[in-house]
């Protein structure tokens, strides 16, 4: 009978220290397991609606499988110039660097009533090199200047001044002169998970460029650089979503960095020209006769309203 | 019997799962995925020290005064273990105090740093049992201590420079006193020299009266490799991109980052503009914990320059400043900062391995050195004379590079160090490059 005491005692106790392991093992399991990284897309659509933000533009097409890609400055070459000045009311030339191209139309061009991205690009590209590697970027009414974006891997290059078709606009709405510069060949880089759309919606409205009751009404996908320095250097691409705000303002998200940049359109523009464009027409001046004269005050023109702000 | 069964087979359960659920809890790892697994990086080391406040922040002059003659240490090694043994008196009593009341003391040290810092940071340089809170705040590059023979006790003053603001503290541990008071009693001893004074510079600089010999040394060194500090500086390498600008200049790019290595030193910018919400830690502190991160500090780095968003140390060889001046600066680290955000990064990848010769050099005395610093035009922009060692990168016959580390005088402008002009070769140029 005491045996039987005894296993009634074991039983008994072995099931008290069981219970007690068990909230251990538990408790443990629950202190090991590492919160699950919040989603934040989960939450982003309640953030976006306490913010009373819209989105009419469309996000739900598929993550672009894009990399980053490099690539260095073009260097036009004498043929292709003179291509260029075969052509009727045209006259080029080439910056000192064979960075830039400068054309001037003899007959300006006139820009139909109110015109599209398209009647625009139809209207210019028989008289642009490579014009199928440019697509409509913007049209800066405060320079009143036409830009056009340089293409890689069929999608533009955001707002760069080494990839960049430009038309200068007179005040009778006509065309008079154009610059170029393109990028050579792209390199991709090695690749990775690009960031959803929604992802870039959402790092904007953390960092307060986005406020509340704004709209997000246009979405695209590129490339942009912020580095963007002259000479051999090579420039590295990254794929960026341009997210379009209340229909005027631009913000350039990086794709898999979530680094965000306003648009400052006029500001790059006249930074560009006083720090890039008017450089390499200047010294154009030293060489024989030279349209870069009557280009340059064009430009100075353009951005004089403009120079205190940024200076 | 039937019951006895069935309990010693329940007793058998019990055992079991008791010791299933101890090795279970024994054995028990979360399983999860790394954070970052695609292109992430062992964690980088450059195999240097970890290196806090107090190891950065260093005198370069302690300046005892009594009676009008000024004294220092003849071997820096004695003013380092003395300031070490000074970060042990405990500070008590901090408060602002009247400029109004300047008791002149016979007995005074004067502590001169490289750099003005503020004020608060002496909370953890110095052995301090209550912050600088209550205080005002300014920058200072010395502090003093004075004996108070009345009360025996030491006074510790903060002034600053050109400005109202006076802190001070006192020590009330009659040892401290008494070390102190030794050493004053001791100043005629070899151990001590006498040290000269100028006052029309931009601070009072004070410069040994005796000639000095030094030794030149001749280093051979590491470079650090290029993909560790690739590895360093950007958080997902397979998306840069690399291309050499010129022979053996290497530059590394992101579309917003750019890391440039050349001539044994590298130079970083990163124009991203960070989404991160800034924080309140002190951009010093900031930079310390990015560069213990990867045990940067790979010699004796000390602070030499502070600004609101930009730190610079410099390299100390045997207690002395090194200059090097070229484009990529060999004796210095540098690092600006924006909304918490490193944006600039320079610094010398060079570490000293061993020394293969050495030689001696006497050095201008110090009559030279005043008529020169007299004489400059400069003179009231100078805020520091001292001896320091040029660095210099020679390749022997073998084409085989080393350091050449060669002692001289040297006076600061703004941040930047330059050779004291010498008369003697009449009006040439400051040597030195910058």
């Amino acid at each position: 009978m005491q045996w039987s005491h005894i296993k009634t005692l074991f039983i008994l106790s072995f099931l008290v220290l069981n219970v007690y392991l068990l909230f251990q093992f538990i408790s443990k399991q629950q202190e090991m397991d590492i919160p699950e990284l919040e989603i934040s897309d989960m939450n982003l659509d309640d953030e976006l609606d306490q913010e009373n933000i819209k989105i009419t533009a469309d996000v739900s097409f598929e993550v672009p499988e894009l990399s980053y890609i490099s690539s260095s400055q073009k260097e036009f070459t004498a043929s292709e110039i003179s291509d260029l000045n075969d052509k009727e009311d045209m006259d080029a030339e080439k910056s000192v660097d064979n960075q830039l191209v400068l054309a001037e139309f003899s007959q300006p061009l006139e820009i139909p009533k109110n015109p599209t991205a398209d009647m625009i690009s139809n209207l210019v590209s028989p008289y642009v090199l490579d014009a199928s590697e440019f697509s409509f970027g913007t049209w800066n009414h405060d320079l009143n200047i036409i830009v056009f974006y340089q293409n890689k891997e069929g999608h533009p290059i955001y707002l760069n001044q080494h990839a960049m078709l430009i038309f200068y606009v007179n005040d009778d709405n006509e065309i008079t002169h154009y610059t170029q510069t393109m990028v050579g060949k792209a390199n991709p880089q090695g690749s990775t998970t690009l960031n959803t759309p929604m992802t870039a919606i959402g790092s904007l409205l953390h960092n307060r460029s986005l406020k509340a009751d704004e709209e997000v009404t246009d979405v695209t996908y590129g490339f942009y650089s912020r580095i963007e320095e002259e000479g051999e250097g090579t420039q590295v691409f990254a794929p960026t979503y341009k997210i379009t705000v209340n229909e005027e303002r631009d913000y350039f998200v990086n794709a898999v960095e979530s680094f965000t940049y306003p648009g400052s359109y006029t500001e790059y523009f006249v930074a560009m020209f006083q720090e890039n464009y008017l450089r390499k027409l200047t010294l154009m001046l030293d060489g024989e006769e030279s349209n870069a004269n009557h280009f340059i005050s064009i430009i100075e023109d353009k951005i004089e309203p403009f120079r205190s702000e940024t200076e | 019997m039937k019951l006895e069964t069935a309990k010693s087979l329940l007793l058998i359960v019990l055992i079991g799962t008791s010791l299933i659920l101890t090795f279970g809890m024994w054995n028990y790892r979360a399983e999860y995925e790394p954070l970052n697994n695609e292109g992430s990086i062992d964690q980088v080391d450059l195999g240097g020290e970890q290196k806090d406040v107090s190891d950065v922040v260093m005198p370069n002059d302690i300046i005892f005064k009594m009676n009008g003659q000024y004294f220092g240490h003849v071997d820096p090694m004695d003013k380092v273990q003395f300031f070490g043994e000074m970060q042990q008196w405990e500070i008590t009593g901090i408060q602002n105090s009247n400029i109004a009341e300047e008791k002149e003391s016979d007995a005074e040290v004067e502590v001169i740093f490289p750099t003005e810092i503020p004020l608060s940071l002496f909370g953890d340089i110095l052995n301090m049992d209550d912050s600088f809170a209550h205080s005002a705040n300014f920058y200072v590059d010395r502090f003093y201590i004075d004996l108070q023979e009345d009360n025996q006790l030491l006074r510790i003053r903060f002034v600053e420079r050109g400005g109202e603001n006076v802190v001070e503290g006192v020590i009330r541990s009659v040892t401290n006193y008494d070390a102190l008071l030794s050493i004053f009693n001791d100043l005629t001893d070899d151990k001590y020299e006498e040290m000269k004074l100028l006052t029309d510079t931009a601070r009072n600089i004070y410069i040994p009266v005796k000639p000095k010999t030094m030794t030149s040394y001749t280093y051979t060194f590491d470079t650090m490799d290029a993909v560790k500090i690739r590895n360093i500086m950007f958080s997902n390498p397979n998306l840069v991109s690399v291309s050499e600008s010129a022979p053996g200049s290497i530059m590394y790019r992101t579309d917003n980052r750019q890391l440039n290595i050349s001539g044994h030193g590298m130079r970083f910018i990163n124009v991203a503009e960070p989404n991160n919400e800034p924080t309140e830690i002190s951009i010093l502190q900031r930079s310390l914990d990015n560069i213990n991160e990867y045990s940067g500090f790979t010699d004796d780095y000390r602070l030499d320059s502070f600004s609101e968003e930009s730190i610079a140390y410099r390299l100390y060889h045997f207690q002395y400043p090194v200059v090097n001046n070229s484009y990529m600066d060999l004796s210095t680290i540098y690092q600006e900062w924006h909304n918490d955000q490193l944006s600039e990064y320079n610094r010398s990848l060079i570490s000293l391995r061993m020394i293969i010769n050495t030689s001696t050099k006497k050095l201008r005395n110090s009559d030279e050195i005043i008529a020169s610093i007299q004489r400059n035009e400069n003179q009231s922009d100078i805020r520091d004379v001292q001896i320091g060692y040029r660095l210099t990168i020679e390749s022997d016959d073998n084409g085989e590079d080393y350091i050449l580390l060669e002692p001289n005088w040297y006076q600061r402008i703004n941040n930047s160090w330059s050779t004291v002009p010498d008369q003697n070769a009449d009006t040439q140029s400051l040597e030195g490059g910058s």
